[in-house]
Parts: C-alpha cells; sequence; structure tokens
C-alpha cells in the first residue's frame, strides 16, 4: 500500500487527475473522522480547505513515502487555524444509546454497516483528553505508525505511545463501566465530551504552533 | 481474531501493556475491519471500536471529491501556466516523460547544434511536440556539451541547423505524412545548404591523418561550438549518420571513440 500511494502521489505531481482522485478516496475518510474530533461540525469544511491547500502545494511535497502524514499535517494545521478564529473547540455529541450499543458488542456490525458505528466510535475517542484522542486516531483511523505520528503532532515518539496508550486504556475503561451500567456521561448532560474550556485550553498551548513551525 | 487477543490481553493486564497496545494499534490500521468482520462481530469492545472508526469509507464522506479534483485541476493549470511546460495526462504520456521527472522537459530553445540536438531536431520536424519532448531527455545525457543557442525546430532558421537537411535519407519512408505545419525537410533549399557538406567536412576532416593538426571549417567550428570540440562533435555526427559511417574509413578505432565523452557532463543529466 505505501508503496502504491507513493506511485499515486507521483502521478498527481505530474498532473494526473486520476491519481489525484485516488488519493482523496484513500485519505479523505480518515481526514475527516479526524477533523472531527478536532473541530466536529466543522470538519467537512476544514477538509474541503485541505484539499484545497494540498491541491495548491502538491508540488512541494518531496515525495517519498510520507505523503499520509504530510496530508496529516496539513489537516491538522487548517483545523488548528479555525480553532484559533473559533477560539474554542466544540464537543463532539455522542448519541448515548448508541454508546451503549457499542459496548455491547453484537450489535455493532449492523450498526457499521449503517455508519452509525463509525461514528459514534470516532466521537467516544473525542472524549479523551485531545494529545491521546489525536495519537489513538492518526495511529488506527489515519493509519501512521508512531514515529510519522509523532512527527505530525510535534513530539516525541516515546510521548505519542504512552499518550496512545493511556487513551486505549481509558477507552477500555469507559467501554467497560458503559457494559456494566448503561451510560454515565462522563461530563454529565446528555452528550459526553469533555468542555469546550477544556479543548480550548488544548489548543492555545504552545505544542501546537511549535509544532506546526517545525513541519516543512 | 487476532485483533480480540491482542485487546483482550491488553486489557487483562491491570498494568499498562505497551507491546499489546503497539500490536492493537498496528493490527486496528492493518485492517481491523475486515479482521472484525471476519470474526463474526462477537469483539472485544476496544477492538471493536477501533476498528469501527477506521471502517472503510461512507458515501458521504466523499461528496467532495469533485470539488478537490477541481480545485487539483485549476491548481495544475495556473502551474503549468506560469511554466509552459507539456502536461502529461496519460499514463502513456507519464511513461515517455519518466526520465525527466516532473519538471519541464528541456525547452526547445535549448536544443543543441549537435549531433544528438540533430537528431532532435529530424524528429521535432516529423512529429508533434509530445514525440520531441519524450525523445530529448533520452538524448540529452549523450549529447554534445556545448549548446549552441541558436536552433529551433524549423530547418531553415540558422546556419547552424544545417544537418537537418541530411533528413530525408534517414526519415524518408515516415517524413511526408507525418511532416508539421512548418516547411518539410525534403524541400529544394536544404540540399544545397552547408549541412550536407557539414558530414562531408567532418568526413574529411577525421580522414586526414590527425584531425587536430588541421584547420578545420568555420561553419563545422561554430557547429561543434568551438575548435577543441570538432573531432568530438565529427565523431558522433559520423557514427550517428549511417551514411558516412558505412565507409569511414577511419575504422573501428574511430568508432568507438564517440562513446565515451571524456567526463564532461551537461550538469543536468538530462532533467532540464
Amino acid at each position: 500500500m505505501p508503496t502504491e500511494l507513493t506511485a499515486l502521489v507521483r502521478s498527481a505531481q505530474q498532473g494526473d487527475e486520476y491519481a489525484f482522485r485516488m488519493l482523496y478516496r484513500e485519505l479523505q475518510p480518515g481526514l475527516l473522522r479526524y477533523l472531527a474530533v478536532l473541530v466536529g461540525p466543522e470538519a467537512e469544511d476544514v477538509a474541503s480547505e485541505t484539499w484545497l491547500q494540498i491541491a495548491r502545494d502538491l508540488g512541494t511535497f518531496a515525495g517519498g513515502p510520507g505523503f499520509r502524514a504530510w496530508a496529516t499535517r496539513v489537516a491538522r494545521n487548517r483545523a488548528l487555524d479555525h480553532l484559533r478564529h473559533q477560539r474554542r473547540r466544540p464537543t463532539v455529541p455522542v448519541p448515548v444509546e448508541a454508546l451503549s450499543e457499542l459496548a455491547g458488542a453484537e450489535d455493532t456490525a449492523a450498526s457499521a454497516d449503517e455508519g452509525l458505528g463509525t461514528d459514534t466510535a470516532v466521537a467516544l475517542i473525542a472524549t479523551l483528553p485531545r494529545t491521546e484522542a489525536e495519537a489513538v486516531l492518526l495511529r488506527t483511523v489515519i493509519g501512521l505508525d508512531a514515529e510519522s505520528t509523532a512527527r505530525v503532532l510535534g513530539k516525541r515518539p516515546g510521548a505519542v505511545r504512552t499518550a496512545a496508550h493511556r487513551g486505549l486504556r481509558r477507552l477500555a475503561r469507559i467501554l467497560a463501566q458503559n457494559g456494566r451500567d448503561a451510560v454515565e456521561p462522563v461530563s454529565g448532560g446528555p452528550t459526553v465530551g469533555r468542555s469546550a474550556d477544556a479543548r480550548a485550553a488544548d489548543v492555545r498551548a504552545g505544542e501546537d504552533v511549535e509544532a506546526a513551525q517545525g513541519w516543512r | 481474531m487476532a485483533l480480540r487477543k491482542m485487546s483482550m490481553g491488553f486489557r487483562r493486564r491491570g498494568r499498562p501493556d505497551p507491546e499489546a497496545a503497539e500490536r492493537l494499534l498496528d493490527a486496528v490500521a492493518a485492517g481491523g475491519t475486515e479482521a472484525r468482520q471476519a470474526h463474526g462481530g462477537v469483539q472485544d469492545p476496544l477492538a471493536n471500536l477501533l476498528a469501527v472508526a477506521a471502517a472503510p469509507a461512507r458515501p458521504g464522506e466523499l461528496d467532495g471529491e469533485d470539488a478537490a479534483v477541481a480545485a487539483f485541476r485549476a491548481a495544475r493549470d495556473a502551474r503549468s501556466r506560469a511554466d509552459p511546460a507539456p502536461t502529461p495526462r496519460t499514463t502513456e504520456a507519464r511513461g515517455a516523460l519518466a526520465g525527466a521527472s516532473a519538471r519541464p522537459p528541456a525547452g526547445r530553445g535549448r536544443l543543441t547544434a549537435g549531433a544528438f540536438g540533430w537528431v532532435a531536431v529530424v524528429v521535432a520536424t516529423l512529429t508533434a511536440g509530445v514525440a520531441l519532448a519524450a525523445e530529448i531527455p533520452a538524448l540529452r545525457p549523450a549529447g554534445p556539451p556545448r549548446s549552441t543557442p541558436s536552433v529551433d525546430v524549423g530547418p531553415t532558421s540558422v546556419p547552424t541547423t544545417a544537418p537537418t537537411t541530411t533528413a530525408p535519407t534517414t526519415t524518408g519512408p515516415t517524413g511526408p505524412s507525418t511532416g508539421p505545419g512548418s516547411k518539410p525537410p525534403t524541400t529544394g533549399p536544404g540540399r544545397t545548404h552547408p549541412p550536407q557538406s557539414l558530414v562531408a567536412q567532418c568526413h574529411a576532416f577525421l580522414t586526414k591523418g590527425r584531425p587536430d593538426s588541421g584547420h578545420p571549417p568555420t561553419p563545422l567550428v561554430r557547429a561543434a561550438g568551438g575548435r577543441a570540440e570538432v573531432e568530438e562533435y565529427c565523431r558522433r555526427l559520423l557514427a550517428i549518420d549511417p551514411k558516412p559511417g558505412r565507409d569511414d574509413p577511419n575504422g573501428p578505432r574511430d568508432k568507438d571513440a564517440p562513446v565515451e565523452p571524456p567526463g564532461r557532463s551537461p550538469g543536468g543529466n538530462g532533467s532540464g
């Protein structure tokens, strides 16, 4: 797959429209879900901006196997810009009944087929602290390895691994708890999610700006 | 199944198990959905959650595809306007330009009056621009080092393009049908023009016992790009011209010589 992606990138850089279309289909679902965690309902808009920039800057990508990470970084930077303007990160609503469905494993295959499961799963991951959520998503939904994930997040690989593991443990706990006693929203109210203020604090942390500047 | 085991192993321990976590993450990234479906849907909740999150594209997620492609098209066209290089849009064209990378192939102004440039000119006069673009990168690495900036595609523009008048002997069979809009090289003026004599001059020049002791004719020096270049230029010219090569009196010794340019590199190794 990586070599196939590399070949597509090379063709697209030479002007091949079909190759670019294939790149979109390969990357867009993961990017959109990742963006949903970062910017909530604005994800589609930010994804559009992301692809505009990818189309424009494709020629500056040096080639090689790092295109997935490069595109993810573009998406992340667009999302962070978006959040800086908004000054907050919206909470991703998690349908409570869907969450309990997810914990009961038998039904999830069917719900995934209907498209419900994916949104719910992503929304549940979005309840993690942001670094953990990003680490888990980049490793699984986007499909980056630990090193690429670290580059995208501007952190050390060890820190990214720790964040991902912590996120997995937290998710496992939530699922186990929900399996026992229906769903008890983490932050109260009808939706599960960290408060907008907490998210905004994450974004305001200098790490993102620093990371964005380190990327070429 | 493997996914489930990993997740269970990860979860069972009270202490974190980084290895199990890494395996789980890798497995999901490598296609956890398939693993989950193969397992019949009964899964550990954590592995299931991750697999569902990484499920294949759903229809609504690709709604922006046409807009993205339109943006790509616009950016590409803007680039090609700013930098007028042939834009390959088909697989065949891509294959032909593979050696030229994404950068524009050598422009027409970079054709040289040397032997290999001369071949390119012949090709250019007989075929369309795409063929020209495809041929030049392949020819350039072995081309004469000195670039005479005078050559256009048209065979009658500058004296140094004179070799094109030998085109009839090389390309006669296909020439008439594929000629571009410009004047085909088979027409009269070229016949009497120096180019034919360039070959003859080279011939004469090389057949003297010691080529470098003679005085090469001025057109030859100009075509070669310098007096010191004349010998190599002539050897290349004759080596690729079957007609004079046939009765080349220099024998095998000189036939081998042109193949190895003495350590000169055009510098751009063909990528332009």
